[in-house]
């Protein structure tokens, strides 16, 4: 019986710059799957309207800020300046349907090495062998550091990655499935978008 | 057949797979594929969601996971009651912190994972992609004369704001076509602004917001009785992207 979790459809991360990420993501997944797979949002606050109402009442992005309040109290905000900052300036990036909200870090966090191109958490991309020579050749276009192609052997249910990091150190991974069934279409994206 | 675009997998380190295995099985029903599938993981357990998206998690259990933002499940709206359940009785449920900003058939939970990751579940039953009306009845906004024309005015004892213009009337919904959250008029900016996922609306409700296909702010129907403007509340008007324009024309006064 399939699982009643029907799909991850969201997963944020934290990212140090956000113009520097919203332009990695669309440059870098919009040369691998075409860009009208592709679509970035800058959606932070951008007006002063926006700020001071967002301050008042909280908004976007706020969740974190909400749970540490609730968890340790008021007094947090006296400790971590940060934590009075409502509405966490992000962007919103669309993979087709899978949607990654940028948000920028409320600090500064320790990155895995420079070298290291595999770790977790990572999400990963699905390609088939020709999006995944298109891939290298993006990444390469971008100068972006990877590891592999790695070929894996059976039971994986992949069999190929290449493995590398946005400029934030988030690790991503495209991966050719080794059922063909499981290539991405190219689908529009999909509207009404949450 | 080619699935749409989408997340192949997401991998998460865990400190304890024995303790882990369980919760993302049993408390959430993920179909369990197996262990050890990738030989360059280490070891690891691996999970299905319905379409077919995986789930890996990978045990390091010399380090404490890295505390990531939260991640998120859609379900269905059957099956959402009994996994907030399950949730509830470990005592890892936090709720729905941002209830008072969900639609109407729109339900999510924030919890934590046996690592103490904050994670999110959600389903969205087919009543949320509705826009209600605000069911008050017939509200007189007042007389013609009192809306000058540019203004943008909100009538709370309907729930919907009078916009007047060169061409007319409008009485349009405050009610975001978007998710259901509540738009507000910014006067500097002649638009309406929903702060639930910022989405901008013209002042006639066009939607010039970032989430494509959502429809214009719905109106109300309107009628001048004497120099009234009378909003029936009960019957909503969905309009398209080119209607949104169509202003009421104001009945010229008699002489």
């Amino acid at each position: 019986m399939a699982s009643p979790m029907v799909e991850f459809d969201h997963a944020v991360i934290r990212v140090n710059d956000l113009i520097v990420a919203e332009r990695f993501y669309r440059d870098v997944f919009s040369g691998i799957y075409g860009p009208e797979l592709v679509n970035v949002e800058h959606t932070s606050t951008c007006t002063v309207e926006e700020l001071l109402h967002l301050s008042a009442r909280g908004g976007p992005g706020t969740r974190r800020a909400e749970i540490e309040r609730e968890k340790f109290g008021r007094d947090r905000e006296e400790r971590d300046p940060t934590a009075r900052i409502a509405g966490t300036p992000q962007g919103t990036v669309h993979i087709g349907e899978a949607l990654i909200p940028l948000f920028l870090a409320r600090r500064h966090d320790q990155e895995p090495p420079p070298e290291q191109m595999r770790g977790q958490p990572r999400h990963s991309f699905p390609a088939s062998p020709e999006q995944m020579e298109k891939a290298i050749e993006v990444l390469r276009t971008n100068r972006v550091a990877f590891e592999g192609p790695v070929d894996h052997p059976e039971p994986a249910l992949v069999a190929r990655s290449i493995y590398f990091k946005d400029p934030s150190s988030n690790f991503l991974e495209i991966c050719v499935p080794r059922d063909p069934e499981a290539y991405p279409s190219n689908e529009a994206l999909p509207t009404h978008a949450d | 057949m080619p699935r749409p675009l989408h997340f192949y997998s997401k991998i998460v380190q865990v400190k304890d797979l024995e303790r882990s295995e369980p919760f993302f099985r049993d408390t959430l029903e993920l179909e369990s594929v197996g262990r050890d599938l990738w030989p360059d993981e280490g070891h690891s357990s691996t999970f299905k969601t319905a379409k077919g998206q995986y789930v890996i998690l990978v045990e390091d259990p010399e380090v404490a996971p890295e505390k990531a933002e939260h991640w998120n499940f859609m379900l269905s709206a059957d099956d959402f009651p009994r996994i907030s359940q399950k949730l509830n009785e470990l005592s890892l449920n936090i709720g729905d912190l941002r209830a008072e900003y969900r639609a109407i058939g729109e339900m999510s939970d924030n919890y934590y994972d046996p690592d103490g990751q904050i994670m999110q579940m959600t389903a969205i039953a087919p009543e949320a992609y509705e826009t209600p009306p605000a069911g008050l009845g017939k509200i007189t906004a007042g007389r013609i004369d009192d809306f000058a024309v540019g203004a943008v005015a909100y009538v709370e004892a309907g729930k919907f704001f009078i916009v007047r213009t060169q061409e007319g009337i409008l009485a349009i919904s405050e009610v975001c076509t978007h998710r259901q959250w509540h738009v507000r008029y910014q006067k500097e900016h002649y638009r309406f602004w929903c702060d639930r996922h910022n989405n901008r609306f013209t002042r006639t409700g066009a939607h010039i917001g970032h989430t494509p296909g959502t429809p214009p702010l719905h109106a109300y129907p309107i009628e001048f009785v004497g120099d009234q403007i009378v909003v029936d509340t009960d019957r909503n008007v969905a309009r398209t992207q080119d209607e949104a324009d169509r202003m009421i024309p104001v009945p010229v006064p008699v002489a």
